[in-house]
């Protein structure tokens, strides 16, 4: 069990007490958190709350426990790995649950925001930034939602890279369902999962906008590739711009309702436009690691399909029309291709190079 | 007097004879039938008694006794109504002949004394010659079905009256025997390769499914040509021999769905049974276990368009069918066995609006929606599906015009060569098409050297295949082979067949 100071406990024994946001806001404005713990009161007036903080106090160490055998620990705005780029944002956090390399806390990050329901573009741009950041040993924050969230912590873990997941629920909650394997690959990844909320605390609606600004806070930069105009993302965008955290967006097609707000944004804010990742990792101080490529020897149908690809992605009739041989040679040459790396197959018989 | 003579049922494809006894003695008038007759062949009473009078006999007026013999088996249908007619005209002494003894007599009679239609009369020849009958009275619109068989003599007729008359003086024309390849002469096909544009994935697929009997199943958005390329299968199956064409002949006949003016099935069924189908309908069933979709696709092609809408509960149903080939249809009164070697054609969407991963419209889908969709589709029943391919409508029309498709024709002498081939291949093996093939064959039949071992493992690990699926590449290697005429499956074969697991590698969004 970890040795939590008294701030900490008192924050822990807030947060699971009964009553309003506000009243718990209050009561940390007229006493300390150390008072608390030690139920000096003075000048609070009696009621519902600080009889349930009290209460709370003398089963702390269940409620620790509790949070021990879920593996969670909890770090308060006043201790001092408490990160300062949170810190300093309006409303930091009092105390935050933990699960996994708390570590991360201290690396530069940057969020990795976008819409839940992305298209095949939004998809390809946000894996191959994620790359480049996680390569460059930028870590990446996202918020463990479906769509584009999910994917930037795909990216991650299949490189075997630490990323940060921002919980709107209790870290032994998994929202969305689907996402439950994801959740213990972020972990055994050396990543790290966060949460102003307790545990049990179910997703609620109003919980979303309240995580973004921990994402966007915690992070030095916000890195948007898609959204449509009614996507939370463009909250989390402005909100990054409040906070003074760089931002950064990939144009879209003009004509995707899924780019609408991405682009809407950069009409606003023309700085905030990147079109590779290494424009981000030099705003962000960084210089960009070379990957290195190996060279493959391809076939000559082979070499002839990758020039036709070099155009942009195309249908198998396509490919089959340019490079002139049977459907069956040119099945047999894609899936090498593929195998290789080389070239990606794309939903409905579309085919690109990767 | 008493009279006893021959009729004949089925159990199932095999039949059994059956006596027809009648016994008419003195007392008040009455007609009792017994020998376990269902109600169509108890009904028998009132029809016999119509068309007896309509065809100018007289119905005694006596105590009349009537059994099926062997008295414990249900009987069903009206086949018996014939036989029942005659015994009693022999009893009565309107009708004195012993040439009767030697007929096995079936037909339904309607009040005018007509002989009417009876289903099922190609398995009960079939059952009946094996059992040591050879000579049979039938109704004249079953005829062409008897027409097929040959060293039976078989004698056709409208009505009572003519069976009678030709009891008495044995004067008519037997049955002439018609052979099989007459009958396929004119075969047409409504639907052909050459009138699909484009998807020459989808052809190249289907084609190595014909090729060696695999599954396949299409994924594509709606309007994109499933349906249309699933209706020119049949065009380019293998033509049937005899002995297959009885085999089809006899379930359908079963079923009463053969059509009575060929008398026999000429070319592989395709049935695409609607997407509320029950499970009885699919695999068989009711209480006189008659033949399901699965039984009538035979040899021939089942095809379920939109899959995932079908029941939970059908599709599962179809994995015993799929794995033996044959369908155990059992029920208290009966338990009856039909074949059931059908390829099966699936046609689905990728999401339940349609539109997922399309280029040009935008789904309208959540993942979890999605997910259920996908989910209906068991991994057991994915597991004996060899083929996934997609399927997307292209609107290139320009670049489609200018296109040469293949005809039928072509394509059918491709498989053609590929089935020869196999059929030598597995000559003792006793299966025909390399999608039956069980994992000693594989071993047998399907061995990669080095490389192919290499290309696979890396398939698996960077393609997001299921290592599940080796077996089912490995089929289809061999068929893509075959179509080479290739005796060793090359990399290149296996490479292709990798493209055809398209369901495998994609939708982990």
């Amino acid at each position: 069990m970890f040795d939590y100071s008294k701030s900490t406990l008192a924050l822990l024994a807030l947060s699971y007490s009964e009553g309003t946001a506000e009243q718990k806001k209050d009561i940390l404005t007229k006493i300390s958190p150390e008072d608390i713990f030690d139920l000096k009161f003075k000048g609070v007036f009696n009621n519902d709350l600080t009889e349930s903080i009290k209460n709370i106090i003398k089963g702390i160490s269940y409620i620790l426990s509790e949070l021990d055998s879920a593996n969670v620990r909890l770090l308060s705005v006043y201790d001092e790995e408490y990160p300062n780029s949170l810190k300093n944002i309006d409303n930091p956090p009092n105390l935050l649950y933990l699960r996994g390399n708390a570590d991360l806390l201290a690396t530069k990050m940057i969020a990795v925001v976008g819409t839940r329901r992305p298209t095949r573009y939004g998809v390809k741009v946000t894996e191959d930034f994620t790359k480049a950041f996680a390569q460059n040993s930028l870590t990446v924050v996202s918020g463990f939602a479906r769509g584009l969230d999910s994917v930037s912590h795909r990216v991650c873990v299949s490189l075997s890279k630490p990323t940060v997941a921002v919980f709107a629920c209790g870290l032994d909650v998994c929202y969305p369902a689907e996402n439950k394997s994801l959740y213990s690959e972020i972990l055994n990844s050396g990543g790290l999962l966060v949460s102003e909320y307790r545990l049990g605390v179910k997703p609620l609606q109003f919980h979303f906008p309240e995580r973004n600004r921990i994402i966007t806070g915690l992070s030095d930069g916000v890195f948007l590739a898609e959204a449509s105009l009614k996507s939370g993302s463009l909250i989390s965008a402005r909100l990054a711009v409040e906070q003074g955290k760089e931002l950064f967006v990939v144009p879209g097609n003009i004509n995707s309702e899924a780019s609408e707000g991405t682009n809407a944004l950069i009409k606003e804010m023309q700085g905030a436009v990147v079109t590779s990742p290494e424009d981000v990792l030099e705003r962000m101080g960084i210089s960009p690691f070379k990957e290195e490529t190996d060279t493959v020897q391809l076939s000559v149908t082979a070499q002839f399909v990758v020039n036709a690809l070099y155009e942009g992605e195309l249908h198998f009739e396509e490919i089959l029309e340019a490079v002139k041989v049977s459907a069956s040679e040119l099945s047999a040459v894609l899936t090498e291709l593929e195998i290789m790396g080389v070239v990606q197959k794309l939903n409905g018989n579309y085919y690109a190079l990767a | 007097m008493l009279c006893k003579l021959n009729g004949f049922a089925l159990d199932g494809l095999d039949g059994y004879s059956v006596a027809i006894e009648t016994d008419i003695s003195n007392g008040l008038p009455s007609y009792e039938l017994v020998g376990l007759a269902s109600t169509a062949t108890k009904e028998s009473k009132e029809r016999i008694r119509s068309a007896i009078k309509n065809s100018g006999y007289l119905y005694p007026q006596k105590r009349i006794t009537v059994n099926l013999a062997p008295a414990d088996t249900k009987k069903e249908g009206p086949s018996f109504d014939l036989g029942i007619a005659v015994a009693l005209l022999i009893a009565s002494e309107q009708l004195n002949c012993d040439s009767y003894k030697k007929y096995v007599f079936l037909g339904e009679l309607s009040l005018d004394g007509q002989l009417r239609h009876v289903s099922g009369v190609m398995p009960i020849l079939i059952a009946a010659m094996q059992a040591g009958f050879t000579d049979f009275i039938i109704p004249s619109c079953n005829a062409k079905e008897a027409s097929y068989i040959d060293g039976l003599n078989v004698y056709a007729f409208d009505s009572l009256k003519e069976v009678v008359s030709f009891l008495k003086d044995g004067q008519a024309k037997k049955v002439e025997l018609v052979s099989f390849n007459s009958a396929c002469d004119n075969k047409t096909f409504e639907y052909d390769f050459k009138d699909v544009k484009g998807q020459t994935v989808a052809k190249r697929a289907l084609e190595i499914a014909v090729s060696g009997g695999h599954n396949v199943l299409m994924i594509g958005p709606p309007g994109g040509g499933k349906t249309m390329l699933a209706k020119c299968i049949p065009s380019v199956m293998p033509d049937m021999t005899f002995e297959e064409a009885v085999e089809v002949t006899k379930v359908h006949s079963i079923a009463s769905v053969l059509d009575n003016s060929v008398g026999i099935v000429t070319t592989r069924p395709f049935r695409s049974p609607h997407h509320t189908v029950t499970v009885p309908a699919l695999i068989g069933g009711g209480t006189k276990s008659r033949p399901g979709e699965v039984s009538l696709a035979n040899l021939g092609v089942l095809f379920l368009d939109e899959m995932p809408e079908y029941s939970k509960t059908a599709l599962e149903s179809l994995r015993q069918p799929l794995e033996d080939r044959k369908i155990a249809v059992s029920r208290v009164q009966k338990a009856v066995t039909y074949p059931a070697n059908f390829m099966l054609v699936a046609s689905m969407n990728p999401c339940p609006c349609g539109n997922y991963g399309s280029k040009t419209a935008q789904c309208r889908c959540t993942p979890m929606q999605i997910h259920n969709y996908l989910s209906r589709l068991s991994a057991p029943l994915l597991d004996r599906i060899d083929l996934q391919i997609e399927v997307d409508g292209v609107s290139y029309d320009e670049f489609r015009d200018k296109q040469e498709a293949e005809s039928s024709a072509v394509i059918k002498e491709r498989i053609d060569k590929a089935r020869q081939i196999q059929r030598n291949r597995f000559v003792g093996d006793g299966i025909l098409t390399n999608a039956e093939m069980s994992e000693r064959h594989l071993k047998k039949y399907c061995a990669i050297d080095q490389k192919g071992e290499q290309l696979l493992k890396m398939a698996f690990e960077r393609l997001n295949l299921s290592a599940r699926g080796t077996s089912r590449i490995l089929k289809v290697a061999r068929t893509i082979a075959d179509l080479d005429g290739s005796e060793n499956i090359t990399t290149a074969h296996l490479a292709e067949a990798i493209q055809y697991r398209q369901l495998d590698r994609r939708y982990n969004v």
